[in-house]
Protein backbone atom coordinates (compact mmCIF):
# COMPACT_ATOMS: atom_id res chain seq x y z
CA UNK A 1 0.00 0.00 0.00
CA UNK A 2 1.22 3.49 -0.81
CA UNK A 3 -0.06 6.57 0.90
CA UNK A 4 0.29 10.11 -0.33
CA UNK A 5 -0.21 13.67 0.80
CA UNK A 6 -3.31 15.21 -0.67
CA UNK A 7 -3.57 18.75 -1.96
CA UNK A 8 -4.83 20.06 1.37
CA UNK A 9 -1.94 18.41 3.26
CA UNK A 10 -3.87 15.43 4.67
CA UNK A 11 -2.37 11.99 4.26
CA UNK A 12 -4.72 9.43 2.77
CA UNK A 13 -3.76 6.24 4.58
CA UNK A 14 -6.46 4.05 3.04
CA UNK A 15 -5.32 0.94 1.19
CA UNK A 16 -5.55 0.79 -2.62
CA UNK A 17 -8.30 -1.81 -2.27
CA UNK A 18 -10.39 0.50 -0.04
CA UNK A 19 -10.00 3.43 -2.42
CA UNK A 20 -10.91 1.29 -5.43
CA UNK A 21 -13.97 -0.04 -3.63
CA UNK A 22 -15.02 3.54 -2.98
CA UNK A 23 -14.44 4.57 -6.62
CA UNK A 24 -16.47 1.60 -7.83
CA UNK A 25 -19.25 2.59 -5.45
CA UNK A 26 -19.52 5.91 -7.25
CA UNK A 27 -16.97 8.13 -5.46
CA UNK A 28 -15.16 9.10 -8.66
CA UNK A 29 -13.16 11.82 -6.86
CA UNK A 30 -11.26 9.14 -4.92
CA UNK A 31 -9.59 8.03 -8.14
CA UNK A 32 -7.42 11.15 -7.88
CA UNK A 33 -5.64 9.50 -4.94
CA UNK A 34 -4.84 6.49 -7.14
CA UNK A 35 -3.39 8.80 -9.79
CA UNK A 36 -1.35 10.66 -7.17
CA UNK A 37 0.08 7.42 -5.80
CA UNK A 38 1.10 5.85 -9.08
CA UNK A 39 1.86 8.72 -11.43
CA UNK A 40 5.65 8.85 -10.76
CA UNK A 41 6.05 5.13 -11.54
CA UNK A 42 3.82 5.36 -14.58
CA UNK A 43 5.73 8.35 -15.96
CA UNK A 44 9.04 6.57 -15.29
CA UNK A 45 7.86 3.50 -17.19
CA UNK A 46 6.44 5.42 -20.12
CA UNK A 47 9.65 7.42 -20.58
CA UNK A 48 11.47 4.14 -21.27
CA UNK A 49 9.31 3.59 -24.36
CA UNK A 50 8.12 6.96 -25.63
CA UNK A 51 10.19 8.78 -28.20
CA UNK A 52 9.37 12.32 -27.19
CA UNK A 53 8.37 14.05 -23.96
CA UNK A 54 5.19 15.31 -25.63
CA UNK A 55 4.08 11.69 -26.10
CA UNK A 56 4.66 10.84 -22.43
CA UNK A 57 1.81 12.98 -21.10
CA UNK A 58 -0.66 11.61 -23.67
CA UNK A 59 0.24 7.99 -22.90
CA UNK A 60 0.06 8.59 -19.14
CA UNK A 61 -3.42 10.09 -19.49
CA UNK A 62 -4.45 7.10 -21.59
CA UNK A 63 -3.15 4.71 -18.91
CA UNK A 64 -5.19 6.33 -16.13
CA UNK A 65 -8.33 6.67 -18.24
CA UNK A 66 -8.07 2.98 -19.15
CA UNK A 67 -7.39 2.11 -15.51
CA UNK A 68 -10.55 3.97 -14.45
CA UNK A 69 -12.68 2.24 -17.08
CA UNK A 70 -11.29 -1.22 -16.30
CA UNK A 71 -11.12 -0.81 -12.54
CA UNK A 72 -13.87 -3.37 -12.04
CA UNK A 73 -11.66 -6.03 -13.66
CA UNK A 74 -8.96 -5.73 -10.97
CA UNK A 75 -8.96 -8.78 -8.74
CA UNK A 76 -7.63 -7.95 -5.30
CA UNK A 77 -5.60 -11.20 -5.24
CA UNK A 78 -2.58 -9.44 -6.77
CA UNK A 79 -1.31 -5.98 -5.79
CA UNK A 80 -2.94 -3.11 -7.66
CA UNK A 81 0.54 -1.85 -8.49
CA UNK A 82 1.23 -4.91 -10.65
CA UNK A 83 -2.10 -4.48 -12.42
CA UNK A 84 -1.55 -0.82 -13.29
CA UNK A 85 2.10 -1.32 -14.30
CA UNK A 86 1.02 -4.11 -16.65
CA UNK A 87 -1.61 -1.81 -18.09
CA UNK A 88 0.96 0.95 -18.61
CA UNK A 89 3.44 -1.32 -20.44
CA UNK A 90 0.67 -2.66 -22.69
CA UNK A 91 -0.54 0.88 -23.41
CA UNK A 92 3.01 1.88 -24.36
CA UNK A 93 3.26 -1.11 -26.68
CA UNK A 94 -0.07 -0.26 -28.35
CA UNK A 95 1.13 3.34 -28.75
CA UNK A 96 4.41 2.22 -30.35
CA UNK A 97 2.56 -0.03 -32.77
CA UNK A 98 0.10 2.71 -33.72
CA UNK A 99 2.85 5.27 -34.26
CA UNK A 100 5.40 3.19 -36.11
CA UNK A 101 7.47 5.28 -38.45
CA UNK A 102 10.48 5.01 -40.66
CA UNK A 103 13.38 3.90 -38.51
CA UNK A 104 16.11 4.08 -41.16
CA UNK A 105 19.39 6.00 -41.11
CA UNK A 106 19.53 6.77 -37.40
CA UNK A 107 23.21 5.71 -37.13
CA UNK A 108 24.30 7.90 -40.04
CA UNK A 109 23.70 11.08 -38.09
CA UNK A 110 25.28 10.55 -34.70
CA UNK A 111 25.78 13.40 -32.23
CA UNK A 112 29.26 14.48 -31.10
CA UNK A 113 29.01 12.76 -27.69
CA UNK A 114 27.97 9.54 -29.45
CA UNK A 115 30.91 9.76 -31.87
CA UNK A 116 33.32 10.55 -29.01
CA UNK A 117 32.03 7.59 -27.06
CA UNK A 118 32.48 5.26 -30.04
CA UNK A 119 36.02 6.56 -30.52
CA UNK A 120 36.85 5.82 -26.87
CA UNK A 121 35.25 2.39 -27.16
CA UNK A 122 37.14 1.44 -30.32
CA UNK A 123 40.46 2.51 -28.78
CA UNK A 124 39.89 0.33 -25.70
CA UNK A 125 36.94 -2.04 -26.14
CA UNK A 126 37.79 -3.94 -22.95
CA UNK A 127 37.59 -0.87 -20.73
CA UNK A 128 34.31 0.06 -19.12
CA UNK A 129 32.81 3.02 -20.94
CA UNK A 130 29.23 2.45 -19.97
CA UNK A 131 29.14 5.36 -17.50
CA UNK A 132 30.48 7.94 -19.94
CA UNK A 133 28.29 10.49 -21.66
CA UNK A 134 27.31 9.33 -25.14
CA UNK A 135 26.52 5.75 -24.17
CA UNK A 136 23.03 6.75 -23.04
CA UNK A 137 22.46 8.67 -26.27
CA UNK A 138 23.59 5.66 -28.32
CA UNK A 139 21.22 3.38 -26.41
CA UNK A 140 18.42 5.82 -27.17
CA UNK A 141 19.36 5.85 -30.89
CA UNK A 142 19.46 2.05 -30.91
CA UNK A 143 16.09 1.77 -29.19
CA UNK A 144 14.58 4.19 -31.69
CA UNK A 145 15.43 1.78 -34.50
CA UNK A 146 13.95 -1.29 -32.89
CA UNK A 147 10.52 -2.64 -33.83
CA UNK A 148 7.82 -2.15 -31.13
CA UNK A 149 8.03 -5.80 -29.99
CA UNK A 150 11.85 -5.73 -30.14
CA UNK A 151 12.00 -2.56 -28.09
CA UNK A 152 9.61 -3.94 -25.49
CA UNK A 153 11.53 -7.20 -25.12
CA UNK A 154 14.91 -5.47 -25.09
CA UNK A 155 13.74 -3.14 -22.33
CA UNK A 156 12.14 -5.84 -20.20
CA UNK A 157 14.63 -8.67 -20.68
CA UNK A 158 18.02 -7.08 -21.29
CA UNK A 159 17.71 -3.81 -19.38
CA UNK A 160 15.25 -4.59 -16.58
CA UNK A 161 16.46 -8.21 -16.47
CA UNK A 162 13.01 -9.71 -16.09
CA UNK A 163 12.44 -13.43 -16.56
CA UNK A 164 10.55 -14.90 -19.52
CA UNK A 165 7.65 -15.72 -17.20
CA UNK A 166 7.50 -12.17 -15.86
CA UNK A 167 7.56 -10.78 -19.40
CA UNK A 168 4.77 -13.14 -20.41
CA UNK A 169 2.74 -11.92 -17.44
CA UNK A 170 3.35 -8.25 -18.24
CA UNK A 171 2.75 -8.45 -21.98
CA UNK A 172 0.03 -11.09 -22.05
CA UNK A 173 2.08 -13.10 -24.57
CA UNK A 174 2.64 -16.84 -24.19
CA UNK A 175 6.00 -18.07 -22.85
CA UNK A 176 6.94 -19.49 -26.26
CA UNK A 177 6.02 -16.22 -28.00
CA UNK A 178 8.20 -14.28 -25.54
CA UNK A 179 11.11 -16.63 -26.30
CA UNK A 180 10.67 -16.25 -30.05
CA UNK A 181 10.40 -12.48 -29.82
CA UNK A 182 13.42 -12.28 -27.49
CA UNK A 183 15.48 -14.27 -29.99
CA UNK A 184 14.34 -11.98 -32.82
CA UNK A 185 14.98 -8.86 -30.73
CA UNK A 186 18.59 -9.88 -30.05
CA UNK A 187 19.13 -10.50 -33.77
CA UNK A 188 17.49 -7.20 -34.61
CA UNK A 189 19.70 -5.35 -32.14
CA UNK A 190 22.79 -7.03 -33.57
CA UNK A 191 21.81 -6.07 -37.12
CA UNK A 192 21.36 -2.44 -36.11
CA UNK A 193 24.72 -2.37 -34.34
CA UNK A 194 26.37 -3.85 -37.43
CA UNK A 195 25.35 -0.71 -39.30
CA UNK A 196 27.81 1.28 -37.20
CA UNK A 197 31.08 1.27 -39.08
CA UNK A 198 33.46 0.94 -36.14
CA UNK A 199 36.54 1.18 -38.39
CA UNK A 200 35.89 4.87 -39.06
CA UNK A 201 36.46 5.55 -35.36
CA UNK A 202 39.92 3.99 -35.29
CA UNK B 1 35.86 -12.55 -35.92
CA UNK B 2 37.38 -9.45 -34.28
CA UNK B 3 34.49 -7.35 -35.58
CA UNK B 4 32.04 -9.86 -34.07
CA UNK B 5 33.82 -9.65 -30.71
CA UNK B 6 33.73 -5.85 -30.82
CA UNK B 7 30.00 -5.87 -31.55
CA UNK B 8 29.45 -8.20 -28.63
CA UNK B 9 31.40 -5.86 -26.35
CA UNK B 10 29.65 -2.81 -27.77
CA UNK B 11 26.27 -4.42 -27.15
CA UNK B 12 27.21 -5.33 -23.57
CA UNK B 13 28.49 -1.85 -22.77
CA UNK B 14 25.36 -0.20 -24.15
CA UNK B 15 23.12 -2.51 -22.14
CA UNK B 16 25.19 -1.83 -19.00
CA UNK B 17 24.76 1.88 -19.64
CA UNK B 18 21.00 1.52 -20.08
CA UNK B 19 20.75 -0.43 -16.80
CA UNK B 20 22.58 2.34 -14.96
CA UNK B 21 20.44 5.14 -16.41
CA UNK B 22 18.35 6.74 -13.66
CA UNK B 23 14.58 6.59 -14.09
CA UNK B 24 13.04 9.96 -14.86
CA UNK B 25 9.76 9.85 -12.94
CA UNK B 26 9.05 13.58 -12.96
CA UNK B 27 5.32 14.31 -13.20
CA UNK B 28 4.00 17.50 -14.83
CA UNK B 29 2.30 19.86 -12.40
CA UNK B 30 -1.44 19.29 -12.03
CA UNK B 31 -1.42 16.08 -14.06
CA UNK B 32 -3.90 14.34 -11.74
CA UNK B 33 -6.31 17.30 -12.03
CA UNK B 34 -6.20 17.10 -15.83
CA UNK B 35 -7.00 13.39 -15.81
CA UNK B 36 -9.84 13.94 -13.33
CA UNK B 37 -11.25 16.75 -15.49
CA UNK B 38 -11.20 14.40 -18.46
CA UNK B 39 -12.97 11.73 -16.44
CA UNK B 40 -15.59 14.17 -15.14
CA UNK B 41 -16.05 15.47 -18.69
CA UNK B 42 -16.73 12.00 -20.04
CA UNK B 43 -18.92 11.05 -17.08
CA UNK B 44 -20.86 14.30 -17.17
CA UNK B 45 -21.40 13.98 -20.89
CA UNK B 46 -22.72 10.45 -20.45
CA UNK B 47 -25.01 11.56 -17.63
CA UNK B 48 -26.38 14.48 -19.63
CA UNK B 49 -27.17 12.21 -22.57
CA UNK B 50 -28.96 9.66 -20.41
CA UNK B 51 -30.87 12.45 -18.59
CA UNK B 52 -31.92 13.91 -21.93
CA UNK B 53 -33.06 10.50 -23.19
CA UNK B 54 -35.02 9.86 -19.99
CA UNK B 55 -36.66 13.32 -20.23
CA UNK B 56 -37.63 12.81 -23.86
CA UNK B 57 -39.11 9.42 -23.10
CA UNK B 58 -41.05 10.83 -20.15
CA UNK B 59 -42.50 13.51 -22.42
CA UNK B 60 -43.33 11.12 -25.29
CA UNK B 61 -44.83 8.19 -23.40
CA UNK B 62 -48.13 9.87 -22.32
CA UNK B 63 -48.59 11.33 -25.81
CA UNK B 64 -48.20 7.88 -27.40
CA UNK B 65 -50.65 6.35 -24.92
CA UNK B 66 -53.19 9.13 -25.63
CA UNK B 67 -52.78 8.68 -29.41
CA UNK B 68 -53.39 4.92 -29.19
CA UNK B 69 -56.44 5.39 -26.92
CA UNK B 70 -57.82 8.11 -29.20
CA UNK B 71 -57.33 5.89 -32.24
CA UNK B 72 -59.26 2.97 -30.78
CA UNK B 73 -62.06 5.21 -29.48
CA UNK B 74 -62.50 6.88 -32.88
CA UNK B 75 -62.89 3.55 -34.73
CA UNK B 76 -66.46 2.47 -35.74
CA UNK B 77 -67.61 -0.93 -34.48
CA UNK B 78 -67.70 -2.54 -37.96
CA UNK B 79 -64.69 -1.39 -39.87
CA UNK B 80 -63.99 -2.45 -43.42
CA UNK B 81 -60.17 -2.43 -43.12
CA UNK B 82 -58.25 -4.59 -40.65
CA UNK B 83 -57.24 -2.91 -37.37
CA UNK B 84 -53.47 -3.39 -37.88
CA UNK B 85 -53.61 -1.71 -41.29
CA UNK B 86 -55.68 1.13 -39.88
CA UNK B 87 -53.18 1.61 -37.05
CA UNK B 88 -50.29 1.65 -39.54
CA UNK B 89 -52.08 4.25 -41.65
CA UNK B 90 -52.75 6.40 -38.60
CA UNK B 91 -49.14 6.24 -37.43
CA UNK B 92 -47.65 6.74 -40.89
CA UNK B 93 -49.97 9.48 -42.12
CA UNK B 94 -48.09 12.38 -40.43
CA UNK B 95 -44.82 11.08 -41.92
CA UNK B 96 -46.38 10.80 -45.36
CA UNK B 97 -47.68 14.32 -45.05
CA UNK B 98 -44.20 15.46 -44.01
CA UNK B 99 -42.66 13.76 -47.05
CA UNK B 100 -45.07 15.54 -49.30
CA UNK B 101 -44.10 18.90 -47.81
CA UNK B 102 -40.43 18.23 -48.43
Amino acid sequence: MVSSIQGDGDIDSRSDADIIKSVLAGETADFEEIIRRYQPRIFGTIRKYARRESEVDDIAQEVFIKAFRKLHTWRAEAPFEHWIMRLSVRTCYDFLRKHQRNRENAFTDLSDPEKDWLQDFVKAPDDNHSEKQGAGDLVHTLMEQMSPAGKLILQLQEIEQKSVKEIADITGWSISLVKVRAFRARNEMRKHLEKIDLTQYL
Amino acid sequence: MEQKMSLEKLQNQLIQSARRAPVNDRVPLGFEKRVMNRLYGEKGYGNRLSQMARGMWAACAPAIVLAVVAFFLSQPANQSIPADLALENAVMSPLMAENEIW
